[in-house]
């Protein structure tokens, strides 16, 4: 029989198909001994005839090898070069608009070309990516990154405090910008710069860590709960509520995929009313306080009659975008009115952020209707499309990883929507337009990257995969000793 | 030649879609269905029938699905939702 498998085998190039192929001809095989032992042979006969049925291996293999193929989400590359040539030309229009001459914009068209050339890049190399080993050191990378973040915000608070001391020390002649810090601040300063790992990353990582726990009860649930609060709050230090809550919901949503998969042998529906619910009461609390800490925050300016005037900053920039908003047109440019309407100018004049968070506000007001909706549909269905090939995939592992990274693309795209079109604020909050904001370009590629990695494999690897690094440690020891 | 070959195919697709169309199988359980109705098209080539059942779910007209049974996994062939609708 294993003559027979080992034959069929190597016909099959695409070697990360071997082991789900060699399983179900085993299985097959194994079947047909039973019955032929049960029909009254002996078993080394019973196996020569199974084997006998099975036919040629190399015939089969040959035909097997047509079939297991790495595949490649053409689909999902294509669009995504679309997305990217739309994401430039709205880039190169702003940097033309002479409106937005006051923010130099014309400087951050190098960059936006620069990071989506990179970002097509790394999504291009990470189709090379099995994620099948990374998943099998998910806690060793997670660990280590979180690590490291930790160390980087350590590092870069005493170095911030060694600048202010050596520039109280100079008496602060020079000033922060143009400072010349003595080298070993120099190099701390350097080093913290690049103690910053894309934490990003702890998304898909989370889906190898929690199949990690598969096939146990609430302690398992306990420590997937952990991995995901843990690093949440770590991350929580050093970015706005609404990155963290993005984060969050990102990571529940791969957790409940997985409860619903049954990695986790508990009552499912309890647990997920339980999860979401607390999830719902800190998203309404954390909304609440900001809500409270930004109306305490007052926006004051001189008016031209000599008077002061000021009202809550949360107020402030959503009643602004919500002016713009009253404004737009179905094509074309909206102008806002000033001066109790006797001047109209256009709204891009006092929109700030237009090449990153705002840019829908942006595009809204130069555009018009028609194109903002073109182009939120454009993203949209980039992201649906990723999220369908990715459903595509038998094995669940990679399916749950792929959820994770487009929900993070999909949440941050609705919250965008959301402030650009002056529904709610989130002060500052840094949520963008996944392909078109000048922001997170590389970060939102590299998701799709590891989306195409996932489809690469959709036939090779079976619903489930072991992952237990144990396993792989027993094998090289059998391995050494044979 | 090659005519008879991907009349065979057509012919052994239709077979494995009929018998699915019944309910969810197993590589083993279907050879030993179409043993019992003596229409056994991959009689002495039974390895066959995977490269045809693995090209069907590649182009998504199957789904499969693990399940263990006896302590031993068996991976399940059902038609897909679309494939069942246009019955």
């Amino acid at each position: 029989m294993e003559e027979y498998i080992k034959k069929l085998l190597e016909q099959v190039r695409f070697e990360k198909a071997h082991k789900a192929i060699g399983e179900e001809i085993r299985a097959h095989i194994e079947n047909q001994i039973e019955a032929n032992v049960l029909d009254g042979m002996d078993k080394e006969t019973a196996e020569k005839k199974a084997v006998e049925d099975m036919g040629d291996p190399v015939e089969t293999g040959i035909a097997l090898d047509k079939v297991h193929r790495p595949q490649m989400a053409w689909g999902v590359v294509i669009v995504a070069l679309f997305v990217a040539i739309v994401g430039t030309l709205i880039h190169v229009l702003m940097a033309k608009d002479p409106a937005l001459e006051y923010l130099k914009y014309r400087n951050d068209i190098g960059s936006f070309i620069m990071f989506t050339v990179s970002g097509i890049s790394v999504m291009l190399l990470l189709y090379l990516l099995d994620y099948i080993t990374v998943a099998k050191y998910s806690k060793v990378v997670a660990t280590c990154m979180i690590a490291v973040y930790m160390l980087g915000i350590f590092l870069r608070d005493k170095v911030y405090f060694m600048q202010l001391e050596w520039l109280d020390k100079t008496g602060h002649r020079t000033g922060w910008e143009n400072a010349d810090f003595p080298l070993p601040i120099k190099v701390l300063d350097l080093t913290s710069s690049f103690m910053n790992p894309p934490m990003l990353l702890l998304i898909p990582l989370y889906a190898g860590i929690i199949y990690k726990y598969k096939g146990q009860k609430y302690d398992g649930l306990i420590k997937s709960v952990l991995w995901l609060i843990i690093p949440s709050y770590i991350v929580s230090y050093r970015h706005n509520y609404v990155i963290c809550l993005i984060f969050v919901l990102s990571m529940l949503v791969q957790l409940t995929f997985a409860i619903k998969k049954e990695w986790l042998k508990v009552s499912k529906i309890p647990v997920l009313i339980t999860l979401w619910t607390t999830f719902s009461v800190f998203l309404g609390f954390v909304a609440k306080k900001e809500y409270e800490r930004a109306s305490g925050t007052v926006l004051r300016w001189g008016g031209e009659d000599g008077n002061l005037y000021e009202r809550p900053t949360i107020n402030a920039n959503i009643d602004i975008v919500r002016a713009y908003m009253k404004q737009v047109k179905l094509f074309g440019n909206a102008l806002l009115s000033s001066l109790g309407g006797k001047s109209y100018s256009p709204a891009q004049y006092s929109i700030s952020d237009p090449g990153t968070r705002m840019i829908l506000t942006y595009i809204l007001t130069t555009g018009g209707l028609i194109v903002g909706i073109v182009v939120i549909a454009t993203v949209v269905g980039l992201i649906v499309y990723g999220l369908v090939t990715v459903l595509k995939t038998k094995n669940q592992l990679g399916m749950v990883i792929g959820i994770g990274c487009m929900m993070w693309l999909i949440s941050n795209t609705v919250v965008n929507i959301l402030v650009g079109t002056g529904i709610i604020d989130d002060q500052g909050g840094g949520a963008f337009l996944p392909f078109v904001s000048n922001d997170k370009l590389v970060e939102s590629y590299a998701l799709l990257g590891i989306l195409l990695s996932i489809y690469k494999y959709k036939n090779a690897y079976s619903q489930h995969i072991d992952i237990n690094l144990r396993i792989d440690l027993k094998k090289l020891r059998l391995k050494k000793l044979k | 030649m090659a005519e008879e070959l991907s009349h065979e195919n057509e012919n052994n697709e239709s077979v494995v879609l009929k018998l699915l169309s019944e309910k969810d199988m197993y590589g083993y359980e279907m050879i030993k269905t179409l043993r019992k109705r003596a229409q056994n098209v991959f009689e002495k080539k039974a390895g066959m029938l995977y490269p045809l059942l693995h090209g069907l779910e590649s182009n998504g007209t199957l789904n499969s699905y693990e399940q263990y049974c006896r302590g031993k996994m068996r991976k399940y062939y059902s038609i897909a939702k679309e494939e069942k609708q246009e019955e």
